[in-house]
């Protein structure tokens, strides 16, 4: 009867107990193996932004990047540049100008950057692109990053994606003759006349064909413009306090606010981006280095940028 | 007699376990505390390099810029901009209080200022990271020794 009573108190305590290790070490298990996930896509995620972040920094560069093997998704809107990794981990990047395919997949990415100077320094705009990435096009595209490849296409400036629907990867560039400056039409299922969109400049133009549609790319000018704005604030702040710090008449004479205020009046519209925009940008960009030019020919003047 | 050695093993279990909890998640915790500081001193080396490398303080050239010199002017408009348009870079500097100091020779006409400030007033301060960089002042053709103080308020 004793025996009876004392196996069952030994066989419960045992099986409490055995539960419990196992019950706590499954927990453990389980919380790793959550952390170790999270850990993994973090990483690789970290990994990009830091190349992103360093490329952004740095005026041209070219770089390869292996994340693991799942989509990147690039999105632009409204509310952020963002790039989320399977739609649960995401990194914003605000400030910088990229321009990506949506879907980035897996694997080898590849990652450039390039300065504007307008005539300022204004961003590097960075570009991201898959691996096997191909533009055909008719346009010679003397900067664009070597690692793309890129082979004449049928039609003069007609540029096509190689990247599956060609109806909906299909983009027309209009360039206007001596200009580095245009537009570019996106044609789509829901846009089979394909609005047209202007760019500015060469590093636009580029990210125009990076871009997977007109959205997207607008999202990118729009991003430019607003660095492009703010860029050119200071640098008329900077003119404006020259011109009281300076003595020197002569130099004086130089330190103009005209085209400053004829940036600031077209970045500030947001109605819309026209190539009379574009071409009223260019002008003022030039007039800003001429004034500079002659700054630095002048005795000791100090310079606009 | 029986029934009382085992609620003592019981308890001793249960004392050990317990321990080895504690012990576990202090370690978790002392391990998590280590992950964060070196997260936050790359934070700060990032953005430190971030600081350095915007175009919009660089001393330049007609375009060719010079990496680690500041153009007092442009870095004094920049802070005027980004106090009326704080939004600009409120992503990218959030939790981030960013100071220019001139340190030598002559830092009488060059003073020191806030650059932005995206920290709020009672956030705990980390350790600051100092960048060495040279301050130009393009009207005088004056350089300095400054420095770029970046604290990190969480």
């Amino acid at each position: 009867m004793r025996g009876v009573v004392e196996l069952p108190a030994i066989a419960i305590f045992t099986i409490v107990a055995g539960s419990l290790i196992i019950a706590f070490f499954v927990m453990v298990s389980q919380q790793q193996s959550d952390i170790g996930k999270t850990n993994i896509e973090r990483a690789s995620l970290e990994r990009f932004d830091a190349l992103l972040k360093s490329a952004a920094t740095a005026r041209e560069t070219q770089n390869n990047i292996t994340v693991i093997d799942e989509t990147l998704l690039y999105v632009c809107d409204d509310v952020s540049m963002r790039i989320e990794y399977e739609s649960h981990t995401q990194k914003d990047f605000h400030n910088m100008v990229m321009f990506a395919p949506h879907k980035l997949e897996g694997g080898h990415l590849r990652v450039y950057s390039k300065g504007v100077d307008s005539p300022y320094r204004v961003t590097n705009i960075l570009y991201v692109a898959t691996d096997t990435y191909t533009v055909n096009s008719t346009v010679p595209l003397y900067e664009f990053p070597s690692n793309i490849e890129h082979a004449p296409a049928a039609s003069a400036k007609r540029i096509v994606r190689d990247t599956g629907n060609p109806t909906r990867n299909t983009i027309v560039v209009t360039e206007s003759p001596g200009e580095q400056l245009g537009t570019v039409h996106y044609f789509s299922p829901t846009d089979p006349a394909g609005a047209g969109i202007v760019y500015p400049n060469r590093e636009l133009y580029y990210g125009a064909i990076l871009a997977e549609d007109a959205q997207t790319y607008t999202c990118g000018l729009n991003a430019y413009l607003r660095q492009l704005r703010f860029v050119n604030k200071i640098e008329w702040l900077r003119a404006q306090q020259l011109y009281i710090d300076t003595d020197d008449e002569q130099c004086k004479l130089s330190y103009q606010f005209g085209p400053f205020e004829t940036i600031e009046a077209i970045t500030s519209d947001t109605s819309g981006f026209t190539l009379q925009d574009a071409r009223d940008l260019v002008q003022a960009q030039r007039e800003i280095a001429f004034l500079n030019d002659k700054l630095l020919r002048g005795d000791g003047c100090a310079i606009l940028y | 007699m029986q029934l009382g050695e085992i609620i003592i093993i019981m308890i001793i279990f249960f004392f050990i376990l317990g321990f080895g909890l504690v012990f576990f998640t202090q370690f978790v915790a002392n391990q998590a505390h280590k992950e964060r500081s070196t997260v936050n001193d790359l934070n700060l080396a990032e953005t430190a390099k971030t600081i350095a490398s915007l175009p919009e303080l660089h001393c330049s050239q007609g375009g060719d810029e010079s990496l680690y010199c500041i153009d007092l002017y442009k870095a004094q408009a920049f802070a005027r901009t980004l106090a009326d348009d704080p939004l600009h870079y409120a992503n990218t500097f959030t939790g981030y209080r960013v100071e220019v100091r001139c340190i030598y020779p002559v830092c009488t006409e060059i003073p020191s200022f806030v650059l932005l400030d995206y920290t709020t007033p009672t956030a705990e301060s980390d350790r600051p990271f100092v960048l060495p960089v040279l301050l130009y002042n393009p009207v005088a053709h004056q350089y300095a020794y400054g420095e770029i103080i970046i604290w990190q308020r969480t």
